[in-house]
């Protein structure tokens, strides 16, 4: 009686068990799909934000231009895309956007045979110091020396801005080509423009 | 006493259902632990011949596997991309784990801080197909003979390698060195935290044929990549200007302004003779020998107030002026 009591037990016990296998048996292999996808595709993201600086400060602000109080916009982006079976992948980044600071890149590569980007940034620098002076034209070709009895306060900054394209290609036997073409141009009280481009063979 | 039995048996058995319907719906059941079914080797889920380790599902954030198909080692379309074992080892142990043994051995090549894999063993894995290149000098280089792993500052089987990464690279270097982290919070200093300028910008970990791991092959070749106004050649050259620029500078940060190891006329006085207004003892009031029009010699830019041009001036009429860079 108690060995019959007991396998009756067994049957109900596995037929319960068996039904809820078959209820969320695919729900779970589907999960698990889901998991595997989530673990291994490559995700984009996208953050957008607003910061609020209390107080003017130079030297919070020296290389980001958020030296004066108020509320600033920020945008961050990673947008990533691999084409098919081939390993071709579009990838789009931007830091900072909004901000004086900014960087954005594109890049487009199929990996192990080529590849090519374009990328452009800005750096400020703000000088931490407000001169007070009588000198006038500065970052001109003519200064003159005004006769006040005091002089004018001027905010010295530069800023640097790149523009870089690039191309790589894999050649056989381990070599590859890298050519770079970088314009940096650097501007404000004093400018100066340069530009140079360089190619390299390894 | 076979009533009190039956209604024990049967008090647990909504406890026994409820367990076991939790276990099967679990959606974080595969991801985490090992299933109790028998494991398929049929099917590869990231790299090439991965089904043998990817059918023990043994994910955690501590341990991440699968996430390498996310960075550039499994891309499976590039020829180059390795297999599990091979960076890993056969690991015919850890593969065929003997019933009753509850942890699986360790792989044949284990990376990693506490990894019990000689780092010479653990590096060659990487240089088998990182060589040449940027990594061209790295036998011999500082890090190499300080047996400085690849895995101390790269991680691969995460989608974001902070090492790679100009906002998040510091933070690796600093690691280990401590004087760089504390000379960039200076006031005078690069761009580093706020992501503009990286250490791998100036610096070739994987090692170099210039000084102190520099990219290029001199100091001034590096730091004239991206300050190539002060590069000269100039018709009047500042001597320790063309000779290198850390005379003067330290580029991780000083509390002098410009990057200065110290403000002028200290800096100036360290070389010039102390003949003329050179050598006289500065001071912020005329009433010193070293004083400029009455005005103390280091006020403002001491020295640069009139050299101005302390990198080399290109001035081709007066050379008066030009040869001591004041115009």
């Amino acid at each position: 009686m108690k060995k019959m009591l007991a396998q009756v037990r067994m049957i109900r016990l596995t037929a319960i068990v068996s039904a809820l296998r078959a209820a969320f048996g695919p729900v779970h292999a589907e999960e698990a799909a889901q998991a595997v996808e989530r673990l291994t595709k490559p995700e984009s993201t996208v953050q957008f934000g607003a910061g609020y600086v209390d107080q003017d400060n130079q030297r919070f602000g020296q290389y980001t231009g958020l030296r004066e109080a108020g509320v600033y916009g920020i945008a961050d982006l990673d947008l990533v895309r691999r084409l098919g079976e081939a390993g071709t992948e579009l990838r789009l980044t931007g830091r900072n956007l909004g901000l004086a600071h900014g960087e954005a890149r594109f890049e487009h590569r199929r990996q192990g045979d080529w590849g090519y980007f374009i990328e452009f940034g800005q750096a400020p620098d703000y000088s931490p110091y407000t001169v007070n002076t009588r000198l006038t034209g500065i970052g001109g070709t003519s200064q003159t020396v005004i006769g006040a009895s005091s002089g004018q306060d001027v905010q010295l900054k530069t800023v640097r801005k790149t523009a870089t394209l690039g191309f790589d290609k894999l050649l056989p036997a381990g070599f590859d080509v890298q050519v770079r073409s970088a314009t940096r141009t650097r501007t404000g009280r004093g400018c100066s423009v340069r530009a140079h481009w360089g190619a390299s063979i390894s | 006493m076979m009533g009190s039995k039956k209604n024990r048996l049967f008090g647990l058995l909504p406890v026994l259902v409820l367990a076991l319907g939790a276990f099967v719906a679990s959606p974080a059941h595969a991801a985490e632990e090992p299933s109790g079914d028998k494991p398929s080797r049929n099917t590869d889920l990231v790299l090439k011949g991965d089904a043998v380790c990817t059918s023990c599902p043994y994910e955690t954030e501590a341990y991440p596997v699968l996430s390498i198909r996310k960075t550039r080692h499994g891309v499976v379309a590039d020829a180059r991309t390795p297999t599990c074992t091979g960076c890993h080892g056969e690991s015919k142990a850890h593969l065929d784990k003997p019933k009753g043994v509850r942890v699986a051995p360790n792989p044949d090549i284990v990376f990693g801080k506490r990894a019990a894999t000689p780092v010479e063993q653990q590096n060659e894995t990487c240089i088998t197909c990182h060589k040449g290149g940027k990594h061209i000098h790295w036998a011999g280089s500082t890090h190499q003979a300080h047996d400085v792993a690849c895995t101390s500052c790269h991680q691969l089987h995460v989608a974001h390698d902070p090492v790679r990464d100009k906002l998040t690279q510091f933070e690796v270097c600093f690691t280990c060195h401590k004087e760089q982290r504390a000379e960039i919070s200076r006031p005078s200093r690069h761009p580093v935290k706020e992501g503009k300028v990286a250490c791998s910008d100036c610096h070739n970990s994987h090692g170099g044929a210039g000084p102190m791991l520099m990219v290029r092959d001199s100091v001034n070749e590096t730091c004239s990549s991206c300050h190539m106004e002060k590069r000269g050649p100039f018709i009047w050259n500042h001597q320790p200007v063309t000779e290198d620029c850390s005379i003067c500078h330290n580029p991780h940060g000083t509390t002098a302004d410009n990057l200065l190891k110290a403000r002028a006329p200290f800096l100036c006085q360290q070389c010039h003779e102390p003949t003329g207004h050179r050598g006289g003892i500065p001071s912020l009031t005329g009433l010193s020998s070293f004083n400029l029009s009455g005005r103390g010699a280091t006020l403002a830019r001491s020295c640069m107030n009139c050299h101005t041009q302390i990198h080399g001036s290109n001035n081709p009429a007066d050379g008066a002026a030009g040869r001591i860079f004041q115009r």
